[in-house]
């Protein structure tokens, strides 16, 4: 769906954003992109949809070059940015404008899960909305789009809570075998359950990137009593229900995954983890 | 379907543009009306006719791609993820800024007449005949008080600027990244070059500022000033048509 060859990326002359950028993602998946602020994980959507070009290396999105932006690329793809533009359409003149462009768009779908986010009326203009309804609009309208890539930065931001489980419940619901949804955020509690595979930037490259299967089978998550830092230990931070570690999976042991816990290990540990992982 | 080219797609794109323009196009509308309609009321106004609607379409032209020098260009995201081919962009682009443009004038201008002639009716004054010969390839006569010198003006006269300093408009936006500073000096700068360069003879802005200039319909063009004008209209639409050329490649390239 997504193969990423050694590209590097800069903004400007002397800042380096991304440098020798490896990375596969494949149809069926819902995939997280985790990192710090600044790191490149918005850049990174913008280069696989083809809104900035790389300086070095190569890009195939589902079959093209981006750099491209040929029609039949685009219309198999939605990004959804972190902030939105100012609309002044109604929703339901917004979806007349903007949906003939996609062919595999469902209007049946998009009120449904219009719905589902307790959006009622069509007939609401887009910039009389907060954030976090004009969001669910977008949201919903990608979703309805059934387009093959999915690209979701900061989809969560501006959400009520409510609407983050509704958000969880209608993209595990949306997802088929032939489409992929990568989500950039730094609110790793809501992709908890949702994700099926995790990528984590740090340093302005990718520096982890493992099926959710295969993280829980390599690593141990856990809460211990006491800061006992045996050899398996990765990394552990005190918190009001003792100390929760990430522990090298050494007797196939099941735990449940800490997405945030994954994070601060793969951060404060970046060799330790890539050896685990190779 | 064609991957660069589908006329259905392209449908779609001038619809989505003129729902993001309208009310800039509103504005633009009531303002040529309101133009003419001052300009034909017999109010003085001491703005040389094609001058003034050389500016409107250069505002007008500059408004369409704005997002593009925005500190988050939010639109341009939305603009660039469209399913349409960088052909069908500048085309749509080129369709609107010049072809729905002219439109706009001869609608107004019509628009603008048949008011005078109400005007006229409702003050009990002579009533003028409707004058069409702007928008006829005749063109109407346009007289310089200050210079004493005459020029013929029409909407086929006009076109050719029109294609040429449109493309000029786009094309400073396109160069313009999120720095306003710039092209604010970029506008004036294309401007020079339009009536420096290319037009060095009537450098028409300033006298537009300090001169007037009336119109007269009564007078038939001689033989030779129609060459004369449709020469210069030619070589208009083939830089025109060149600097879209430009503007194409300059928006295959555009990044956010």
């Amino acid at each position: 769906m997504i193969k990423i060859d050694n590209v590097e990326f800069t903004y400007k002359k002397n800042t380096q954003l991304l440098s020798g950028l490896n990375l596969e993602l494949f149809a069926g998946h819902i995939h997280g992109l985790l990192g710090k602020n600044g790191e490149g994980k918005s850049t990174l959507l913008k280069l696989i949809s083809g809104l900035v070009f790389p300086n070095s290396g190569v890009i195939n999105t589902i079959g093209f070059n981006p750099i491209k932006r040929k029609p039949e690329m685009l219309r198999e793809i939605f990004f959804l940015p972190e902030e939105l533009p100012q609309i002044l359409l109604t929703i339901e003149k917004y979806e007349k404008i903007y949906a003939p462009f996609y062919p595999n768009f469902n209007s049946e779908q998009f009120d449904t899960y219009l719905k589902e986010f307790e959006v009622y009326s069509k007939l609401d203009k887009m910039d009389k909305l907060s954030q976090g309804q004009k969001k669910k609009v977008l949201i919903a309208f990608g979703l309805a789009t059934n387009t093959k890539l999915l690209l979701m930065d900061e989809p969560t931001n501006g959400l009520d809570i409510p609407s983050k489980a509704q958000f969880r419940r209608m993209v595990a619901a949306a997802i088929t075998e032939e489409r992929c949804l990568v989500i950039s955020t730094h609110q790793v509690r809501d992709l908890d359950s949702l994700i099926d595979g995790i990528i984590i930037m740090e340093g302005h490259e990718i520096v982890f990137n493992q099926p959710i299967e295969n993280i829980t089978n390599k690593l141990l998550f856990k809460v211990s009593e006491n800061n006992e830092k045996d050899e398996t230990v990765i990394y552990s931070e005190n918190t009001i229900h003792g100390f929760c570690q990430v522990c090298e999976n050494k007797n196939n042991k099941d735990s449940r995954l800490d997405i945030e816990l994954l994070f601060n290990a793969v951060v404060s540990d970046k060799k330790r983890i890539k050896q685990l992982f190779n | 379907m064609n991957s660069s080219f589908s006329l259905q797609r392209l449908i779609l794109l001038i619809k989505w543009q003129f729902t993001d323009k309208q009310f800039r196009t509103t504005q633009l509308f009531i303002g040529v009306v309101l133009y003419f309609i001052f300009y034909y009321t017999s109010i003085k106004i001491n703005f040389d006719y094609s001058v003034s609607l050389l500016l409107f379409g250069f505002l007008f032209a500059s408004y369409q791609f704005t997002f593009f020098f925005a500190r988050q260009p939010l639109l341009a995201t939305n603009y660039l993820l469209i399913p349409v081919s960088t052909l069908e962009r500048t085309i749509t682009s080129f369709l609107l800024s010049n072809v729905y443009y002219l439109i706009i004038i001869v609608t107004t201008y019509a628009l603008a007449n048949l008011s005078e002639s109400l005007i006229s009716m409702l003050l009990g004054r002579i009533q003028a005949p409707i004058n069409w010969d702007f928008i006829s390839i005749k063109g109407i006569r346009v007289h310089s008080s200050i210079e004493g010198t005459y020029n013929y003006l029409s909407i086929w006269s006009l076109s050719g600027k029109i294609v040429f300093i449109q493309a000029l408009a786009i094309l400073t936006q396109f160069l313009v990244k999120k720095d306003l500073i710039r092209s604010v000096i970029l506008f004036p700068v294309f401007l020079l070059i339009y009536f420096l360069v290319i037009n060095p003879d009537s450098f028409l802005i300033f006298r537009s500022i300090i001169g007037s200039s009336n119109l007269d319909s009564n007078v038939t063009i001689p033989g030779i000033i129609t060459v004369v004008k449709n020469t210069e209209t030619y070589i208009y639409l083939l830089l025109g048509l060149i600097a879209w050329r430009i503007n194409y490649s300059v928006l295959s390239n555009k990044q956010l």
